[in-house]
């Protein structure tokens, strides 16, 4: 394929095309972050390393490290254990019910754990609806301390969170495991655990680093969560509360990056790994009956663990829908008496009015410069044979690994008492390229696939019939992939919607409030401003399902791809 | 338009794909380039179009140098192997593009598609789309797409290629019908050699990148300049052997395992005493069953027919001549009464019919 472009030349629009790409990434990438690591290295003009030395003695800081990294390894093994057995099951057992288990394990995967903490934070107080019920049942004399920490519940929420992007890189990796090297394994007498162990597994270690790398990164810099658990003794936090303070020092610099050299390492040793570990798979032509029958206990038995996992794992947000429309809920299972009224104060309110807005705003300003620059790049990858592809692709993916409280932090640093970009007097340009930065690998590979999907014949014919460049992607090209850059335009608003760390960060001045702040903002005021948040977050909820049901129909079977690695 | 290409060469990494090409098509010729797959055919239709550019040579349309022009000024229309309708486009929508990036007022648009839509006998389906069209009709639609816009070079990638057998034959006449009535210069590739020596004003035979030979499809089949233009049309039967003599009237008698061959048409030049191979057209040769027949033949060898398969319109039968090789001979069905299995015959042909070449010349000498 690559042959046929080989002796193309790149127009002249091309090559701008080209360069304002460029341009982009270096001013809202590479400077950030570089401005970020001469803040660590060169604080006054001399390098030094002293202030990396000073984060690791400050006990504070040295204690936050060594809680993040046991957070991380945690959720990241706690999220392993529970997505093994159910990508195995769902993947090799068939059993009634089984296609649509396969999509609803999914659905925890839209819902935000900073909205789902709150309700946890409900529903596990001392006097909260799990020891009420306990109680109520017996089971329990004394209420039991459920959220000493906040360790536990932070665990929790980010595992019920994550679980599904491990089981899709699983189960895909388990696709790719031709099922006659099992039989194979069984043919030489091995049982189903020494199967499992010395065959099937080992196959699916590029998977298992793939996903482990991804919830590894997502735990370690989640900002939200905490947060709102008041769980401080976390890195993500220390550097949240030095900016919140207005205080970066150079001791904050080389805590983000510290960060930034952990997610880089992460990201690359999985890559390293997935690549160097890549088992090329005979190509079969059939595919094989799959898995074993389960019986009617089996089946029960799959429905039932399945079911109990999707519960609990929506449980804090329905908590948060009873908390937004509940007149009181105070110690009592379920809430005494409904009401709108928070709702109602969502429209009257004016901060959540305008948080309304803005989020919709910048979340579809973000989409939108998310397509232009998802399409832009995989048509440089796909089409063109240009200098520096790889580079392109790098950029475009590196995102994957910078996280936002990274980029957002970078953004202070860079563009803090600028003429033009200043986040202190106007943070929304910042704000819409940091969320469009954040979901850019999604669209480009949403873009890719679509630009592999169609032939580069008709974009030819089209060149022939004297159509010039734009008028080729604007009439043929992007038509024909429209339902890929849709589903991941909606992907990308969807999560813009429900941004944390960069929002949190950049969002200074309530009047730009987006969401997420405003919920976070509004979680700590005393009186009902729990309730008007968790209304707030059910409004998120919406429309963040509503886009995600939107782009699944439309990207279909794809839509697995979206979250791999 | 003329097209001329003086001394292009193309060249994929370390592949050449195209050496030295040089051609001149005429004003409202059919032009065909031929040749097996990878031999750099569709490279130099690619060439022309300007979906890639030369690393050498020219590319001129009439006087006007091409190289620097970009496709989409070139006022090419080319007709893709796969047809590359667009499928979010229905028919009017395919045809009418060409038309709309040029700016034409919709009332003139909406006259050209119906002229042309007819003319490739398409009127009716203006409201389809292309997945809702049959092969053939798609391949018509993909001709009204670049006729509409009268470009001056009408490109043609292998367009018959996805078609049944007999849809391939009707569209051939198709093409040359609506090449005669449009006057437009066509090139056209095509790996086919029946389609290119029933359709085409001339042919550029290609092999390994270069030009093998040009000219009407008369004069390559039946006076190939080269061993490979011999050997890739039609078939050929082979016998291997040496030069005895040259007579005083210029035939080169050559010395075989199957007796004297002789011959006027040396494809190469050779010398007496030279190993060279005697290639004989299997419909050049006939079959006498008969003594009294042999008199005033020149060429004949004596073989047992052993094999025989009936093909409607001819008769080819295999003959083991006296080595215990095999020649391949067809005759008209209407005069191969008589002639059977085992049957001790011999095989006759003209002095004229005989190609002399070299046996290590052109490609490797596998029989087609």
């Amino acid at each position: 394929m690559a042959e046929r472009f080989k002796g193309q030349k790149l127009s002249q629009s091309a090559i701008l095309g080209l360069f304002g790409l460029g341009m982009f990434f270096l001013a809202f990438m590479v400077y950030p972050v570089l401005r970020v690591v001469w803040g660590a290295v060169r604080p006054e003009g001399r390098f030094t390393l002293a202030f990396f030395a000073v984060v690791f003695r400050n006990p504070l800081l040295k204690e936050s490290i060594l809680n993040s990294f046991k957070l991380s390894f945690t959720t990241t093994l706690v999220t392993l254990v529970v997505s093994l057995p159910l990508a195995y099951v769902l993947m090799r057992v068939r059993f009634a019910g089984r296609r649509w288990l396969s999509a609803l394990v999914l659905v925890p995967l839209v819902m935000p754990p900073f909205v789902g903490a709150i309700g946890m934070r409900h529903l596990l107080a001392r006097f909260g609806s799990v020891n009420l019920l306990l109680m109520d049942l017996g089971v329990i004399e004394h209420p039991i301390t459920w959220l000493a920490s906040g360790f536990g519940g932070v665990v929790v929420l980010q595992v019920l969170h994550l679980y599904p992007i491990m089981y899709l890189n699983l189960s895909s990796a388990l696709a790719n495991v031709d099922p006659s090297l099992e039989d194979a394994a069984r043919n030489l007498g091995a049982g189903p655990w020494r199967r499992f162990r010395s065959v099937t597994l080992p196959l699916m270690m590029p998977g298992v680093f793939a996903g482990a790398s991804i919830v590894f990164i997502w735990a370690f810099t989640d900002l939200g969560t905490p947060l709102i658990f008041g769980y401080q003794k976390l890195v993500p936090i220390q550097i949240f509360n030095k900016i919140s303070e207005g205080s970066v020092d150079p001791t904050g610099y080389a805590l983000v990056v510290l960060v930034l050299l952990l997610t880089l390492a992460t990201f690359l040793v999985s890559k390293r790994v997935f690549s160097a570990g890549r088992y090329e798979m005979m190509p079969r032509g059939y595919i094989s009956q799959q898995g074993t029958r389960a019986g009617a206990l089996g089946t029960v038995a799959a429905h039932f663990c399945i079911g109990l996992l999707l519960v609990v794992a929506l449980l804090p947000h329905i908590s948060v829908v009873l908390r937004s429309v509940a007149d009181r809920w105070f110690m009592t299972i379920l809430p005494e008496k409904l009401t709108g009224e928070y709702f109602s104060a969502l429209a009257s309110h004016k901060l959540t009015a305008s948080s309304i807005r803005n989020s919709v705003f910048y979340a579809s300003a973000s989409s939108l410069l998310d397509i232009a620059l998802g399409v832009a790049i995989a048509y440089f990858l796909v089409r063109k044979m240009i200098p520096g592809r790889s580079l392109l692709d790098a950029m475009a993916m590196l995102p994957l690994a910078l996280p936002g409280l990274v980029l957002a932090f970078g953004y202070i640093v860079a563009f803090s008492r600028t003429r033009l970009l200043d986040p202190l007097v106007n943070p929304v340009p910042l704000l819409v390229v940091a969320y469009a930065i954040r979901r850019l690998p999604f669209i480009v590979r949403a873009a890719y696939a679509g630009f592999q999907q169609v032939s580069p014949a008709f974009e030819e014919a089209s060149f022939n019939l004297g159509a010039g460049w734009m008028q080729t992607i604007r009439r043929i090209t992007v038509p024909l992939i429209s339902a890929n850059l849709i589903a991941g335009g909606l992907m990308c608003f969807a999560f813009a919607m429900l941004e944390v760390s960069a929002s949190l960060v950049l969002a200074l001045k309530q009047r730009f409030f987006p969401i997420t702040k405003t919920i976070y903002f509004l979680f700590n005021r005393i009186g009902d401003g729990p309730s008007i948040a968790s209304a707030l977050g059910v409004i998120g909820m919406v429309l963040l399902a509503a886009s995600i049901l939107v782009s699944a129909r439309l990207m279909g079977k794809r839509m697995g791809a979206l979250f791999r690695m | 338009m003329r097209v001329v290409l003086e001394n292009v060469s193309k060249k994929f990494g370390s592949v050449l794909a195209v050496e030295e090409v040089s051609f001149e098509v005429e004003e409202g010729e059919l032009f065909f380039l031929l040749g097996p797959s990878g031999c750099g055919k569709t490279t130099l239709l690619r060439l022309i179009a300007g979906f890639i550019s030369p690393d050498r040579g020219k590319i001129l349309f009439g006087e006007k140098l091409m190289n620097e022009v970009p496709p989409n000024r070139r006022n090419t229309g080319m007709v893709f192997q796969n047809y590359a309708l667009w499928p979010h486009m229905t028919v009017r929508k395919n045809v009418e593009y060409g038309l709309r990036v040029r700016k034409i007022p919709s009332r003139e648009r909406l006259k050209a598609v119906d002229e042309v839509l007819s003319l490739v006998r398409m009127s009716g389906f203006g409201d389809r789309y292309p997945n809702e069209l049959s092969g053939g009709q798609q391949q018509r639609v993909a001709l009204a797409r670049v006729l509409v816009v009268r470009p001056d070079v009408l490109l043609l990638d292998e367009p018959l290629s996805n078609l049944d057998a007999k849809l391939r034959i009707e569209m051939r006449d198709e093409i040359r019908r609506i090449h005669k009535e449009s006057g437009i210069t066509f090139v056209y590739v095509t790996h086919d050699q029946k389609e290119a020596l029933s359709m085409a004003d001339r042919i550029a035979l290609m092999n390994e990148g270069r030009i093998e030979q040009i000219g009407t499809p008369r004069d390559i089949y039946s006076a190939p300049k080269s061993k490979f233009t011999a050997m890739f049309l039609g078939r050929m039967n082979p016998i291997p052997g040496r030069v005895v003599r040259v007579t005083p009237g210029g035939e080169i008698v050559v010395g075989t395992a199957v007796g004297e061959i002789r011959t006027d048409k040396p494809v190469e030049e050779v010398s007496v005493g030279e190993d060279v191979e005697c290639l004989i057209r299997p419909e050049a040769m006939r079959i006498l069953s008969e003594e009294w027949a042999l008199a005033g033949e020149r060429n004949v060898l004596k073989g047992t027919v052993v094999d025989h398969a009936y093909l409607g319109e001819i008769d080819e039968f295999q003959v083991q001549l006296v080595d215990g090789s095999k020649v391949r001979v067809y005759v008209a069905s209407s005069e191969s009464k008589g002639v059977e299995r085992k049957k001790e015959v011999a095989v006759a042909f003209d002095v004229g019919d005989v190609l002399l070449c070299k046996p290590s010349s052109g490609l490797a000498g596998e029989e087609r």
